[in-house]
């Protein structure tokens, strides 16, 4: 005869296993979904341009941000992080990504959403410089979506041809 | 006497084969373990290939007792990415967000700066003293994927009991319930002493999830 002990092994592993193959079941379905989101982002005032007592240039922004981003939602879906990052080249880096705003969206409902904001983290050129005067940046709308369970997805769209002004203001 | 040493032989014979398999079978549970773990490590190129989240920097999309699954790759490290990263003299590793970077032209170096969606500010108070970016060395892993609730079985292996803390400087008790194992073992020296102990807080320093944790150097009173 099997023991309480066996009973118990037998459910334990069978539930835990069945919990496995539906969680890489659900994991597996957001493949099948191919979202189409919209954005668009607007500097919509140019604040100012600074140069920082140690020699690092900041710039503010105010942007209009709208996007429809329902079509990442599916049923594996806790959230999509969103942010809004300025990305430029200079002498010395190759790549400079600098997040200025970011949200999360915890459901459908708020993923359609239009504002109006001025950059919520500060838009300074570091290490090492003073690089922003005249500089031409793109700003790119990421969106990162984390599921219940399984893979994350990440994709991104960019806006080009901004460009800072040449002289401080 | 006869009849007991009989039955003694017969059930120890029985017994030996029993926990023989027993034996057998634990050694293939861990030898499994084992080799899931360091084949993880193989594939995705990581020195840990799973992190258990210990701390509520990252909610609502990472909880504690989540498992994070990471990777290595080659591919440069870009904002919005979920890294884990070691800081120098400090044990337990942190799991946040990139949000920003600066990539070099000629060496491809990078420096990264890192804030929890959760948190208010920025990364820079946790990192080392005078630390402004993390370097691709700190960097442990990146997060590629997410199971919830499994890392439960390790906090609640490593979880420490409630201890009770005289903070002498502001002259008030107040009961510091060490919830995260992550706090736990920043304060090495909280764990010496036993429950109920009083201890004087000598200085606080903010940690992973600011400004609702701290860390706390204590003395005895």
């Amino acid at each position: 005869m099997h023991s309480f002990g066996q009973r118990a092994n037998a459910i334990a592993t069978f539930s835990l296993t069945i919990l496995a193959v539906i969680c890489s079941l659900a994991s597996f379905t957001d493949n099948f979904n191919a979202p189409s989101p919209k954005a668009e982002v607007k500097v919509s005032n140019f604040n100012w341009l600074q140069k920082q007592r140690n020699g690092n240039d900041e710039a503010s922004l105010t942007l209009n941000i709208s996007a429809d981003l329902q079509s990442l939602f599916t049923w594996n879906t806790k959230q999509v992080f969103v942010f809004l990052a300025a990305e430029y080249e200079t002498p010395k880096n190759a790549l400079n990504q600098i997040s200025l705003w970011d949200k999360i969206i915890s459901s459908k409902d708020l993923a359609k959403f239009s504002i109006r904001i001025s950059n919520k983290y500060r838009f300074i050129d570091q290490p090492q410089g003073s690089n922003l005067r005249g500089r031409d940046y793109n700003l790119t709308l990421h969106w990162h979506v984390m599921p219940k369970t399984g893979k994350m997805f990440a994709d991104k769209m960019s806006m080009t041809g901004f460009r800072l002004p040449e002289v401080y203001r | 006497m006869e009849w007991i040493r009989e039955n003694l032989d017969s059930t120890r014979s029985l017994q030996i084969r029993q926990v023989f398999t027993q034996a057998v079978s634990l050694v293939m549970i861990v030898t499994s373990a084992l080799i899931i773990r360091k084949g993880l490590m193989c594939v995705t190129g990581s020195e840990s290939p799973a992190v258990v989240v210990l701390s509520g920097s990252m909610e609502p999309g990472f909880k504690r007792g989540d498992i994070l699954f990471l990777h290595m790759s080659k591919d440069p490290i870009r904002a919005g990415e979920i890294v884990v990263f070691n800081i120098d003299g400090r044990e337990i590793p942190i799991v946040h967000r990139v949000i920003k970077v600066h990539e070099r032209q000629d060496t491809g170096e990078v420096d990264v700066l890192t804030k929890g969606d959760n948190n208010f500010g920025d990364d820079r108070l946790l990192y080392a003293h005078g630390q402004l970016w993390l370097k691709q060395h700190h960097i442990m892993g990146r997060a590629f994927g997410f199971l919830p609730y499994v890392g439960w079985v390790t906090i609640i292996a490593t979880e420490k009991p409630i201890v009770k803390v005289w903070n002498s400087s502001q002259k008030f008790i107040i009961t510091l319930q060490i919830k995260s194992s992550i706090l736990a073992q920043q304060l090495p020296t909280l764990t010496n002493y036993p429950l109920g102990t009083m201890v004087a807080v000598v200085n606080v320093v903010v940690t992973d999830r600011h400004p609702f944790d701290a860390t706390f150097l204590f003395r005895r009173v």
